[in-house]
């Protein structure tokens, strides 16, 4: 978005509010700044010469979780969420993230020598705290809280250490799995078990092992230059002549690979258009998935099971049945608060590292609005809202444990068991 | 003007978190909901308690700044424009339900309760605040309360107006005062409730109200009718009125306002129709059914091409969508708005009808049209194209001549919105000089020093 197309769209706001009853961080802190319309306000301002912000500007819109939600609720078609996002990326032309930060960046999510070295050495800087296994930093890094969980790292990244697959012989679809990174180097748990489940459904698996970073946390920075340079290689690797769909079950990563064919790359042409599917879809609407599992109803009922949205699946990509059919259909288990509406969970991948002590307020809200469903477990199949999920309930006295869809429907569908 | 030392002060009166002379906040806080300029103010202020609303105050007196409240900035007169600079006061840290008393039928509030959350705590005793802006999911009590905000259900429940017994608020003066009473009756002294109620923050900030409830209804029935001309849709709420049937709401919307939302919504409205009429009921489940069944006749016998009831709470949900998004959606046909609230007795909407159709017409503008026709309230959008001075021009004669013909036929020129800064100009038309004069002198006893919120309602 050039600067000009970008304040054309901006002036499409008119300012009515209605974004306020819906911005999770406004209803949060009560500060305009926090909203939608407040955002876009100093954004137009900026872009109109009426301000000069500087660098200031970077901080300002920061204040957002990308949820989408004022995007929903605007009367006036003012997609704020992705004008915020541009915003970034001017400011970041502007003299923000460096050359050599960008670099370093760009070399993790493609997976280059710095990540595996980083990933090999983790120890220098990693603690596992007992008696639960998980991490903290042992160094106070800066803006990283070194009070943050995080899930051990793997003992091999996935996508280094692929398992059997069992091609078929049955005209099934063909299947290329985006594995995503924090499954990749965090819970390739949630991969093994994607892979189990699309297999039991009569489908025939392809993992390119190549694949780098969705590119989402990128873009979602404002570094659009590496947004594209990963786009760029996973467009490479996953070639449409390989496959019938490309499914990924972290919802940033359908997300943003749904994004893929709007970044109108001539000479990339969107073959992929409409062929990725975030995985719940594939498995209700093209694989008709069933558990094969049959397990006997427990004495004390049902497991009762939440399904939390993620922002990225429900409202960015209008999927929010599938994932609850899938969890009705395991025996066993009783979806529960399948109508309850969505609340973030404050995590806005990006955001929880800029504002961490805002984004775990903003988890409690997710929480309070949990409770009243008095669940077993809590599932949910986004990266995002699995790390938030993870360390935000273990600050709350780990009310629920958290899971995801892949791996719950692995464990309770499958038989023998896909754990 | 805040000097540097007034800052000072101010910072350490409410802590450097809640003071800001940032040039991010002057921008975030220079506008409302009003399609009004730009106003920057010179600092903003989000007090958490009375005590630093009072010393702010009397600061102000002291360096003589203006003082500016505000809740969430959805209003539409522009009574939250800092149009003077000086401190805007946002008041969204107030955001306490202090108590509900479902023995008594009331509640304390903080100003800056969100309405919709309010409406929902209190519906869990099976209790019910009626006053329904169309804002109430963003609005704040202290901003209705400030303006009289109206809404959809006031033709048969009334305005906010009605449902405040008492409040607290700091005075102009840098006094704090308690008007009004718990209780359901009380005629003690001057009536300092309903004067505060409607002053726009020019008398003084709200800072506690004591609501009023009522049980609430078992049943709601939702009624939709289109009509093949907005002249026998305006009929028939007068046949409505005339039959004794009180709905609890009754709302219209011309045929470019359901144009605008069905562009936004799609949500199956007859784009066709020259009107539609949103008309519910409640009650006990029978008198409400037959309420509506009794509405579907009369619309039927006034001419409706379609008549519906919802046949799901989410049937009556997307119609109440549609209703809600009239007002920004509307932005689709122009990208200006001159957007008036006038009342006139119901009796005569048929004939304020025609005069807009005609203003329309004679000053080449697009006039849209919706909203409380039940209480003879409608929602008057004159549109322009922002680019064009002459057009908006136009635009505020066509305002002129729709204020002259709704006070000839007996009417007012703001039901809800409040005078603000876009009416300043025009309330001489309806109030006289003597009058006006009286209310300044009043407004001196409250406010000595002229600092709460100046610009508003009163012309220079």
């Amino acid at each position: 978005m050039t600067p000009e197309t970008l304040l054309a769209a901006l002036n499409q706001c008119v300012r009515c509010g209605r974004c306020l009853a819906v911005c999770p961080v406004y209803r949060q802190t009560g500060w305009e700044g926090s909203v939608a319309r407040g955002k876009l306000a100093l954004l137009r301002a900026e872009l109109a010469g009426e301000a000069d912000l500087g660098r200031r500007m970077k901080d300002l819109l920061s204040h957002c979780l990308l949820c989408g939600a004022c995007a929903e609720a605007c009367a006036s078609g003012v997609k704020a969420d992705e004008l915020i996002q541009a915003g970034r990326a001017l400011a970041l032309a502007g003299g923000g993230l460096n050359r050599l930060k960008s670099l370093l960046l760009r070399d993790l999510l493609a997976r280059g020598l710095l990540a595996r070295g980083l990933f090999k050495s983790r120890g220098l800087f990693l603690e596992n705290v007992p008696p639960e296994s998980g991490l903290h930093f042992r160094f106070p890094w800066p803006g990283l809280d070194r009070d943050r969980w995080l899930p051990p790292l793997a003992p091999k990244p996935f996508l280094a250490d692929l398992p059997e697959r069992h091609p078929q012989d049955s005209p099934g679809p063909r299947v290329a799995l985006f594995v995503g990174c924090v499954s990749n180097y965090l819970r390739p748990q949630a991969a093994r078990a994607a892979v189990r489940l699309l297999e039991a459904a009569g489908a025939r698996v392809i993992i390119p092992p190549e694949q780098v970073c969705c590119g989402k946390p990128a873009a979602a920075a404002g570094d659009r230059d590496t947004a594209l340079y990963l786009a760029r290689k996973n467009l490479e690797v996953f070639n449409p002549a390989d496959f019938d769909y490309l499914t990924a079950f972290c919802a940033t990563c359908s997300a943003q690979l749904k994004e893929y064919p709007s970044f109108n790359q001539p000479d990339r042409p969107a073959a992929w258009s409409g062929r990725v599917l975030d995985f719940s879809e594939l498995l209700i609407k093209i694989l008709d998935w069933r558990p094969s599992a049959r397990i006997e109803p427990a004495p004390d009922g049902p497991l009762r099971v939440f399904f939390h949205d993620p922002c990225h699946l429900r409202r960015k990509q209008g999927v929010w049945q599938e994932p609850r059919r899938l969890v009705e259909r395991l025996p066993g288990v009783q979806l529960v608060g399948a109508d309850a509406p969505p609340v973030c969970c404050g995590s806005g991948g990006v955001f929880n590292l800029w504002h961490y002590a805002l984004s775990l307020d903003l988890f409690r809200t997710r929480i309070e609005a949990v409770k009243p469903y008095d669940p077993d477990l809590v599932v949910t199949s986004c990266s995002g809202c699995l790390l938030q999920f993870e360390d935000g309930l273990r600050r709350l006295g780990r009310p629920w444990p958290i899971t995801s869809l892949t791996e719950l429907l692995a464990e309770r569908g499958l038989f023998p068991s896909g754990l | 003007m805040i000097t540097p030392a007034a800052q000072a002060r101010l910072k350490d009166l409410l802590g450097p978190e809640y003071f800001s002379t940032r040039p991010e906040d002057l921008i975030l806080y220079a506008s409302d909901a009003a399609n009004q300029p730009q106003y920057r103010p010179e600092a903003v202020a989000r007090p958490g308690a009375v005590e630093e609303i009072a010393g702010l105050v009397r600061l102000a007196r002291t360096h003589r700044f203006p003082v500016i409240p505000r809740g969430a900035g959805s209003g539409l007169s522009g009574g939250a424009l800092p149009v003077a600079g000086g401190l805007v006061c946002v008041m969204t840290r107030f955001n306490r339900i202090l108590d509900i008393d479902p023995d008594n039928l009331t509640a304390l509030v903080e100003p800056g309760v969100v309405t919709a959350d309010f409406q929902a705590a209190v519906e869990q005793y099976g209790l019910f605040y009626p006053p329904d802006p169309a804002s109430r999911d963003f609005s704040t009590l202290g901003g209705n309360a400030a303006e009289n905000a109206g809404g959809t259900r006031a033709v048969k429940y009334g305005v906010t107006r009605d449902y405040i017994l008492g409040l607290e608020a700091v005075l102009g003066t840098g006094e704090v005062i308690q008007t009004g009473v718990k209780t359901a009756k009380g005629v003690v002294g001057y009536d300092l409730t309903r004067l505060l109620v409607g002053s726009e923050g020019t008398l003084g900030v709200i800072t506690r109200l004591i609501l009023r409830l009522v049980p609430k209804p078992e049943a709601v029935e939702t009624v939709l009718a289109y009509f093949p001309d907005l002249a026998r849709a305006a009929e028939t709420v007068a046949a409505l009125t005339a039959a004794r049937v009180v709905p609890s709401t009754l709302e219209f919307m011309d045929q470019t306002s359901i144009n605008c939302v069905e562009d936004y919504l799609g949500l199956g409205l007859d784009r066709t129709a020259g009107g539609l009429l949103l008309i519910e009921t409640d009650g006990p489940a029978g008198q409400a059914e037959a309420e509506a069944e009794l509405i579907v006749k009369l619309c039927r016998t006034q001419g409706a091409k379609n008549v519906r009831r919802a046949e799901s709470a989410q049937e009556a949900a997307d119609m109440w969508r549609a209703r809600r998004a009239i007002s920004p959606a509307i932005h689709r046909a122009a990208s200006g708005k001159l957007n008036e609230d006038i009342v006139v007795p119901r009796s005569r909407i048929p004939e304020i009808m025609a005069n807009v159709t005609e203003i329309s017409r004679n000053r080449r503008l697009q006039i849209i049209c919706f909203g409380h026709a039940g209480d003879g309230n409608i929602h008057v959008n004159v549109m322009y194209d922002q680019a064009e001075t002459a057009e908006k021009a136009r635009a505020l004669e066509a305002v002129r001549d729709i204020f002259t013909e709704v006070l000839k036929l007996g009417g007012t020129l703001s039901g809800e919105h409040g005078i603000g800064t876009t009416k300043k100009a025009f309330i001489g038309m309806e109030i006289k000089p003597e009058v006006l004069a009286l209310m300044k002198r009043i407004k001196t006893a409250f406010d000595p020093d002229g600092i709460m919120n100046p610009g508003k309602v009163f012309p220079e």
